[in-house]
């Protein structure tokens, strides 16, 4: 028996499987598993086993598209430039909008792809069977919507690999990133001998899961405990009180990299004046900028390994790839780059300022939302790709301000994978174990003047039951939702407004058409066999009691 | 074309949605809330750390700030305060426009919201919006007008048709509309764009727009008048041929469209544009309108002299000093009349120029006078509708 884990990252994409043993025993292992992609070797094309897929799909004009390296292998040599290219689609998870042409794509549809492409494998190899649990990650923060898209996903990726998935195992089909992390973590801690684990569950201690990948920064608060003492104390018999989340933050190793290509660009054009005075169109700005990404993330690792050896007296000389403009290719030769000065380049993202687009500012943020200080949390956990790059490990190990309870995953950026595949097992073996986290947002309704609340954070939370009248005749109510802050105590709604962001303009179905004014109910709250958190809205016509249905999230239809 | 340098400068402005980066949505909100509640000083500072510090990548913010804080606006003055931020950080950059459409009207679920940005586009323009951005607007357009989300068609084509675009559309549109038993301010804030645009294919329509408020409602006529903005001599002419036809002339009565129209829009268009006057007077006289037109001319060049028009005052005292057409100059003295008892700021240049009609020729003097005790009768009486077809001279 094995059970699938997939990270759908923001900038690459993993496959965990959990191998033969059992938790209880601590006798199982997870493996990433490689997936197969193409590559160019001179004159062919041949099949190669990566430890990921990075999260690019290429259209090519009237072909299917392509996905993974070999995406990108095809566009950076295609005539067209890289627009054909789609990189970072997660960060449109959940908006409403189509991709530009010649992609003309949703951000469903291309997560989709990956999705497929890994469910292929899957399939092919027989690594799940029937009744096995699969899990797919989404960062704690996700809002209701990115969820939605993302079920809506993995739905038409297993639709066309015919891959029949039971209605419960969507039901639990999804575990935040920095909670699988932290399974993965602590699965292994658990195998060694308890005098020797890092985190001491007995204690009931506080772990802070920062997780930084390609584009989020996700931070989630966790309690752990023993659910009973009486039972074995392995992962199945952990207690996750998930206390608190970051809201959604888009910030991750892509803006690391946008920055430093700006020095790059910089660099570029000093070595090559003919540059500066040259205008380009969209396309060819496009193009640009993904090769300054690619050079720059080069730069990254190659200055990173330099880092593990000299410390902060690294330096590497940096000769960059072609940057084709039209035509013609132009170079960075023999680039001195210290780590001195790397680190300044990255000054805004690693040195403390209150703004969310700093590595450090969001772990104030959650300690704060959380009611807690730093020496109130035993552990804080590093995982995610950007937890290899070693000068945000030291940033936020000296912001931290002990080195104790500070705590690195072996392959940080495995982790989360390696979790959803442990989560999957546990579902398996485990029924009862059930992961309920608070929602990042509340969400609230547009009113005549100001906003309501719908709907609180707390999973448990179920909404008073709202009224609403129908403006003129019809059969549906339209509702504009927002998502927030959770309102303060003192029940100022005012003082949340300037968090409100707007999800989108959903119209409920109330079955049959209504007369103008007729007195409408809704209610809301988080199915209690699900953990997609994604709410039901229950109906109640005329009076209270006239209940009409109750619609999953997913059956509210937004405006298109 | 984007400069070399700037090709890391696309930010959140690329794929025209508000929630590209929502941390800085929601910073931004949140200066602009500090913004609204702060003192002239903080303002100011505030203003330039948006416009300065953060710049274009603060516009998703700003849009946003019209969806959740139009409720903290508290006056007209702080409407302009954000719509000029917005402005300002729109200048100069190429996305700006289509996404202050798209996140800033179309998806905009806050009326008031809308109509901060549609100031702020109309002050930018969409010259720079490439063929399939217009096309995809107009679609909009339609389909809002539509499923009746008349703000949002109008707002759309508002901006489309003085680039040409959508005359078409916007005529099917406003016509259907005209159909229809709906509030008449939409059509009519669709037809003065539309007027001002393609002002000849516009004449049908605006004939039907005048019939339908004289028909079903005349008390529309003062949202006629005060939206309907002339901004070229053809239009204006436009609009009086289709009053000609349409209108109807003889019938008196107060409040009447045809002098909404004259009272309203043309005089405030005349004073406006003074050159045109003497064009617009040997149209009306050459034209072969319906004779009441005249007396309604003589009505928007009286409006305009108290509008402060020497324009409008040259071609009383054109038209008096020559004496060429005996209508024209009996229905020049009356208004003349009318100013000296009204107008405070004008009742001595009328006086004086009346007094030399009197030495001149006294017939057409007393002509006037009793043309005009006989209209006042007929007011006291409140006969509105008597047939003479000179109620409606004010």
């Amino acid at each position: 028996m094995s059970h699938i884990g997939i990270d759908l990252g923001t900038t690459t994409t993993l496959l965990a499987q959990t191998v033969g043993g059992q938790i209880d025993q601590s006798t199982m292992e997870v493996r990433i598993v490689p997936i197969d992609q193409k590559v160019d070797t001179g004159n062919n094309t041949q099949s190669q086993g990566f430890p990921y897929l990075p999260s690019l799909a290429y259209f090519p004009p009237n072909e299917v598209p392509v996905v993974g390296h070999h995406a990108l292998a095809l566009a950076l040599k295609s005539s067209m430039g890289t627009a054909a290219l789609v990189r970072a689609v997660k960060r449109h998870m959940g908006r409403n909008m189509t991709l530009p042409s010649p992609i003309n794509k949703t951000p469903v549809e291309i997560s989709a792809l990956y999705l497929q492409y890994l469910l292929h494998q899957v399939k092919r190899d027989n690594l799940v069977k029937a009744n096995d649990q699969i899990t797919v990650t989404v960062p704690a923060s996700f809002s209701s919507n990115q969820r939605r898209d993302t079920l809506e996903a993995f739905k038409i990726a297993a639709a066309r690999e015919g891959i029949a998935i039971e209605p419960a195992t969507l039901k639990r089909l999804f575990i935040s990133e920095p909670v699988a992390a932290l399974l993965s973590f602590l699965a292994e801690d658990l195998k060694s001998a308890e005098s020797v684990r890092k985190v001491d569950i007995g204690k009931n201690p506080r772990v802070l899961v920062y997780d930084m990948g390609g584009g989020t920064l996700d931070l989630t608060l966790v309690q752990l405990g023993w659910r009973t003492l009486s039972q074995p104390k392995n992962l199945g018999n952990v207690e996750f009180q998930i206390r608190e989340l970051n809201r959604y933050n888009q910030f991750g190793g892509e803006d690391f990299d946008l920055q430093v290509g700006r020095f790059l660009l910089e660099q570029l054009m000093a070595q090559n004046p003919s540059l500066e005075t040259l205008s380009l169109t969209p396309s060819e700005a496009d193009d640009l900028r993904l090769r300054l990404l690619l050079e720059s993330e080069r730069l990254k690792k190659l200055l990173n390994d330099e880092i593990e050896f000299d410390g902060d007296e690294a330096s590497v000389s940096f000769t960059s790839a072609a940057f084709p403009v039209r035509g013609v290719d132009y170079y960075i030769i023999d680039w001195p780059v210290t780590a001195t000065l790397y680190q300044q380049w990255l000054e805004p993202y690693l040195i403390y300022r209150p703004d969310p687009r700093n590595a450090l500012y969001p772990i104030e943020q959650i300690l704060t939302r959380s009611g807690l200080t730093r020496n109130d949390v035993d552990y804080l956990l590093l995982v995610g790709g950007m937890m290899r790059f070693l000068p945000l490990q030291q940033a936020i190990k000296a912001f931290w301000g002990r080195e104790k309870g500070v705590l690195i995953y072996g392959k940080p950026d495995q982790a989360v994978a390696q979790g959803a595949a442990v989560y999957s097992h546990l579902k398996s073996q485990h029924p009862d174990f059930v992961l309920h986290e608070p929602s990042s947002d509340a969400y609230y309704v547009r009113r005549e003047n100001g906003f309501g609340l719908l709907l609180g954070r707390g999973h448990n939370d179920i909404s008073k039951p709202q009224q609403y009248k129908l403006n003129g005749k019809g059969s549906e109510l339209e509702l504009r939702i927002f998502a927030g802050d959770q309102p303060p105590v003192n029940g100022d709604l005012t003082q949340i407004y300037p968090t409100l962001l707007y999800q989108g303009r959903f119209r409920v179905p109330l079955g049959k058409i209504y007369p103008d004014g007729t007195k409408v109910w809704l209610q809301m709250s988080y199915p209690v066999d699900s953990e997609h958190k994604m709410p039901e809205t229950s109906i109640w016509i005329d009076t209270e009691d006239n209940f009409i249905r109750t619609l999953r999230y997913e059956e509210l239809s937004e405006e298109k | 074309m984007i400069p070399f340098g700037q090709v890391l400068d696309l930010d959140a402005n690329e794929f025209h949605d508000l929630q590209a980066d929502p941390n800085k949505v929601v910073k931004v909100q949140g200066l602009v809330r500090e913004l609204l509640e702060g003192n002239p000083a903080r303002q100011l500072g505030i203003k330039q750390q948006i416009i300065e510090d953060i710049g274009q990548s603060a516009l998703p913010g700003l849009i946003s700030a019209t969806y959740v804080l139009v409720d903290n606006l508290k006056n007209e003055r702080q409407r302009e305060l954000l719509a000029d931020i917005i402005y300002a950080v729109s200048l100069d950059n190429p996305s700006a426009a289509l996404l202050l459409l798209k996140a800033g009207i179309i998806d905009n679920p806050v009326w008031a919201g809308q109509q901060i940005i549609a100031q702020v586009v109309q002050r930018l323009g969409l010259g720079g919006l490439a063929i399939e951005e217009t096309s995809f607007l107009l679609k909009e357009a339609v389909k809002h007008a539509e499923i009746d989300d008349r703000e949002v068609a109008v707002i759309l084509f508002e901006c489309l048709l003085p680039l040409g675009i959508g005359v078409k559309e916007a005529l099917k549109v406003c016509t259907d509309w005209l159909k229809t038993k709906y509030k008449i301010d939409a059509p009519v804030s669709l037809i003065s764009a539309l007027l001002n645009a393609a002002p000849e294919e516009t004449e049908n329509t605006l004939s039907l727009l005048l019939r339908h408020i004289e028909r079903d409602n005349k008390d529309r006529s003062q949202t006629f008048s005060s939206i309907i903005e002339f901004t070229t001599l053809n239009t204006v002419q436009g609009a009086i041929r289709s009053g000609s036809q349409r209108l109807s002339i003889e019938r008196t009565g107060r409040a009447k469209p045809v002098e909404f129209l004259f009272m309203g829009c043309i005089a405030r268009y005349i004073a406006s544009h003074e050159a045109d006057i003497e064009v617009l007077d040997q149209f009306i006289n050459a034209g072969n309108f319906n004779s009441g037109i005249l007396r309604y001319w003589w009505q928007a060049l009286s409006t305009a002299v108290k509008l402060k028009s020497e324009g409008a005052k040259r071609n009383f005292e054109h038209c008096l000093s020559h004496l060429v057409d005996q209508e024209a100059c009996l229905l020049a003295c009356i208004q003349l009349l009318y100013i000296v008892e009204q107008d405070a700021s004008t009742k001595a240049w009328a006086r004086q120029l009346l007094q030399d009609v009197k030495q001149s020729n006294p017939a057409l003097y007393q002509n006037a006078v009793d043309e005009k005790a006989k209209h006042k009768r007929k007011d006291n009486n409140h006969e509105d509708d008597d047939g003479t077809g000179l109620s409606g001279i004010r």
